[in-house]
């Protein structure tokens, strides 16, 4: 995992700035940027897996796996 | 002895950093029509400026104030005000390094774009009647840390107080 840099909090910060009025102040963002940045690695390891088994014996290419996980992050309520 | 405002919010240019900008007032409270330039502090982690030059009024006499006029959507968080200057009668260099004086102010976000003041003693001092005073207003990233506002400030005025004879 790696600790996100300054500029890394802001841009995440400015993200979701406009979503809602911002109730929260710029450390609780930067805690929930470093702890999604803290999980990635096991949660892209767990998708791999999910994926691989669900799909066994055909294993999809990296770059297909990634767009499905991207469309269904990114659908909406995903 | 009275008190007078004087607008400074006139002639402004934002510094480098490319997070202090102009922008309709609208864009950021959508419900207000007005079109009228504001200028946007975004949220940084960094110092990020605006300069300004106003003249210092006949009538003055002392007691300097600053106020800063300001709102976001945010409501929690605080913004960290640096002002910094320098006042140059005729006579005095205008290629000095530096500023004369740096002061700081600290304000708390509350209702969403409720207009706030904030308000800063300048020392009556450096000030003298139709002086020139060159100036950086910055929003302070650094400082502002983990408490401060997670977006955009928005400055609605910008206001040099003091007292005549």
């Amino acid at each position: 995992m790696a600790v996100l840099t300054p500029k890394e909090l802001t841009e995440h910060r400015r993200a979701v700035e406009n979503i809602a009025s911002p109730a929260w102040t710029k450390g609780t963002i930067n805690r929930a940027a470093q702890a999604i940045e803290d999980e990635k690695a096991a949660i892209k390891t767990a998708l791999n897996v999910a994926i691989d088994t669900a799909t066994s014996p055909v294993v999809l290419p990296p770059p297909v796996k990634i767009g499905l996980v991207n469309y269904a992050l990114r659908r909406r309520g995903g | 002895m009275t008190t007078r405002w004087h607008d400074i919010l006139t002639g402004l240019s934002p510094d480098a950093s490319g997070e202090v900008f102009f922008q309709p007032a609208s864009i950021l409270a959508t419900t207000n029509p007005s079109g009228s330039p504001l200028a946007i502090f975004l949220d940084s982690a960094t110092r990020d400026g605006l300069f300004g030059r106003f003249a210092v009024p006949k009538e003055y006499v002392d007691t300097a104030v600053l106020d800063i006029l300001w709102y976001t959507a945010a409501t929690s968080g605080d913004v960290d005000w640096d002002f910094e200057y320098r006042a140059n009668g005729v006579g005095e260099s205008m290629n000095q390094s530096g500023s004369q004086e740096s002061v700081t102010v600290n304000d708390l976000a509350g209702t969403t774009f409720i207009l706030m003041q904030a308000s800063i003693s300048l020392t009556d001092g450096n000030f003298a009647a139709e002086d020139i005073v060159e100036f950086t207003l910055f929003r302070d990233g650094v400082t502002e840390s983990s408490g401060g506002i997670a977006a955009s400030v928005a400055l609605a005025g910008l206001f040099f107080r003091y007292n005549d004879a």
